[in-house]
């Protein structure tokens, strides 16, 4: 049986394909404009890849931005339940998720089946996303994914005092003018969203162990900045960070499966 | 059946109407009694008492209506914010818009108060843009313990009356204030009863058709609004009840008198049962002393000792123990606090109260919103995620 999960973000699209027992394929876009045309097309890419078809899908649950337009989905869940889904099947020791997402960022405190037990969401301000890291990058005229590698080069950390992402460019600029180097700006702007981040940690509490999900936990920059900000090792996830939404999304549809399944078995009792 | 009752059958029913009345301009209850010569006076906070402005009563045509203000329905604010910046509250600018705008055209005058700082300086911006022919500001004290003070608030209700005096050569008598007060227990007392029918496990009504009862009696003449609601509520307890949500909840938190924030967490399959506002259960608890030799100082009390505002520097316990109270009498399965950006008081109120309720095992989740909630994904997101937390 094959289970799938679909997740679509702000700048991301992803899609699992979960067999019961291991991860059976997976896949990840860039989104377009219309939600339901970026869950279709990472949805054929990745059944494509692994030579199946829709027919082949048992149960679909979607989750992210566009979840409740996905027709091939029967179910939709939050991106906040599957990344704490995901993550704890991934590494079963996981007790919190920081989920870094492109305008979303996210705390979640699980239960040791991976079930949300808290969770606390950033305020209606880009500082602390992916979105904050972008607009740098783009200051710097370099991807974002290169972003991670400049600050583990920086020594010296610029000291960057805004949190708002469109005065935190302008420090940068500014800095870049004083003379500061490349490497030590990213580093700046790696420990200004790990406090920012570990704001929202500390408002949930911090329990351990802690992993980080989302297109930002590949920034190992960001990563080393939380370990040092946080004083506590960073759990690595032995699957991608970025299709943990989409993973969650297919376990519950699992669960949900199998749930659905057990009812009609009562019914007919 | 005889064709009578088929007639009036047509006509929408009390609980019909008060579902569906049409806010400010358009409301037929404030055409009429502008039609009839009276006064209507928007008032912005619950520490504005009504009765004082509804007892005026000289010759019939210079009756005085009290409206709250709301902009429920106000799609931008780009007049307000050249004066108030966009860094400010989005209630205190969506009021002002509409007032910029024209939609309160009817109204003869305001009552301010010094609820909170960001609507107290939108009074400027009324008076010097919009002329009102009556402006008043009520000084409220910022604590509710001392004698002292209570007098201070007192004092200050009293000159808005007087000046309603020099301004119209109106005042209320101590027979019409009583009959006021008399008229306004009526009403809160009815209002309970909406709370009452939202109490059992199949709640009589949603969240979002209380508040629009609610959203009626902030827009309506209090003796029209008792007998539609005295009708309503025989309607209503014939109806069969709720069943099929996946969560009860309270809401807390910033004002709400736009239903299209409870449409949005009923949505996710929650269940709005009951509510910590002061546009809801904390406008309406608490009766007048009826009968007072004193009336004005009768009223000023109810209003003093009511639950309190978090712009209050005491009752942080009270407040956390009102919200333990009501989420315990409504059976609830959780707690929706939500803040308006950039509201400071109810922000801050909502980490002490969510806290403090998370101690006790009552979940909650906070939201941050913009008074006009256009960002219903994100709003969306984080309801569903409550929802999943507390039915896994």
């Amino acid at each position: 049986m094959i289970f799938a999960g679909v997740d679509v973000g702000s700048m991301s699209a992803e899609a699992v394909l979960f067999d019961g027992e291991k991860i059976r394929a997976h896949s990840t876009i860039v989104v377009k404009p219309n939600p339901l045309q970026s869950a279709t097309i990472v949805m054929d890419t990745v059944l494509e890849e692994s030579g199946l078809t829709y027919d082949d899908i048992t149960y679909c649950v979607s989750t992210g931005y566009g979840r409740e337009r996905i027709p091939f989905a029967q179910h939709d869940v939050s991106e906040i339940s599957c990344h704490g889904k995901g993550a704890v099947w991934a590494a079963p020791t996981v007790r919190t998720v920081i989920d870094i997402g492109g305008q979303d960022s996210k705390v979640i405190r699980v239960d040791e089946n991976g079930d949300m037990q808290d969770f606390v969401m950033n305020d209606k301000c880009a500082a602390g996303t992916g979105r904050f890291l972008e607009g740098i990058a783009r200051t710097f005229h370099l991807h974002v994914s290169d972003l991670g590698q400049l600050a583990l080069e920086g020594t010296d950390p610029a000291p960057i005092n805004s949190l708002c992402t469109v005065f935190a460019n302008f420090d940068v600029m500014c800095m870049l003018a004083e003379g500061q180097t490349k490497e030590n700006i990213a580093f700046g702007v790696s420990n200004v969203l790990a406090r920012r981040v570990f704001s929202l940690v500390s408002r949930v509490g911090l329990v351990q162990d802690i992993c980080v999900t989302g297109g930002v936990a590949k920034n190992q920059g960001v990563v080393r900045s939380l370990a040092h900000v946080m004083e506590v090792p960073i759990q690595k996830l032995p699957v991608d960070s970025q299709i943990v939404g989409a993973l969650g999304a297919a376990l519950f549809a699992c669960r949900r499966y199998e749930r659905l399944r057990m009812e009609e078995k009562n019914l007919a009792n | 059946m005889n064709t009578q009752t088929e007639q009036t059958d047509i006509r929408p029913s009390a609980l019909e109407e008060l579902l569906t009345l049409p806010l400010r301009g358009e409301n037929p209850y404030i055409l009429d009694w502008k039609a009839n010569g009276g006064k209507v006076f928007a008032y912005v906070c619950s520490y504005v008492p009504e009765e004082i402005i509804y007892a005026v009563k000289g010759v019939a045509k210079s009756r005085y209506l009290p409206v709250r203000l709301g902009a429920a329905g106000c799609n931008n604010t780009e007049d307000a914010d050249i004066d108030l910046s966009r860094c400010l509250c989005s209630f205190a600018r969506s009021t002002l818009q509409m007032g910029l705008d024209g939609a309160y055209s009817y109204l003869d005058g305001l009552v301010f108060s010094s609820s909170c700082e960001q609507m107290r300086r939108s009074f400027e911006f009324w008076r010097d843009k919009r002329h009102p022919d009556f402006l008043a500001m009520i000084s409220v004290p910022r604590t509710t313990d001392t004698n002292a003070h209570f007098e201070w608030y007192l004092e200050e209700i009293n000159n808005v009356r007087t000046k309603f005096g020099q301004k119209y050569g109106l005042l209320s008598s101590k027979a019409a204030l009583n009959e006021t007060i008399a008229i306004y227990n009526r009403f809160r007392e009815l209002m309970l009863t909406i709370y009452a029918l939202r109490l059992g496990d199949a709640p009589k009504l949603t969240g979002t058709q209380a508040l629009k009862i609610a959203q009626a009696g902030f827009n309506m003449p209090k003796e029209i609004f008792n007998t539609k609601l005295e009708a309503a509520i025989e309607e209503i307890m014939q109806r069969p009840g709720i069943t099929d949500y996946r969560a009860r909840v309270l809401l807390a938190g910033s004002p709400v008198d736009d239903p299209a924030l409870v449409e949005i967490i009923e949505g996710t399959g929650a269940l709005v049962v009951t509510d910590a506002l002061c546009t809801g259960r904390k406008f309406i608890e608490g009766m007048v002393d009826e009968g007072s030799d004193d009336p004005v100082r009768a009223i000023a009390k109810r209003y003093f000792s009511k639950e309190t505002c978090p712009r209050m520097m005491d009752g942080t316990d009270s407040r956390v123990a009102y919200v333990k109270r009501l989420a315990k009498e409504a059976n609830v399965d959780g707690v929706i606090f939500q803040y308006i950006t950039f509201c400071d008081n109810h922000n801050i109120e909502n980490i002490i109260e969510s806290r403090a309720l998370e101690k006790e095992g009552i979940p909650t989740l906070t939201l941050e919103r913009e008074y006009q909630p256009k960002d219903v994904g994100r709003l969306r997101t984080r309801v569903q995620a409550f929802m999943e937390r507390i039915n896994k």
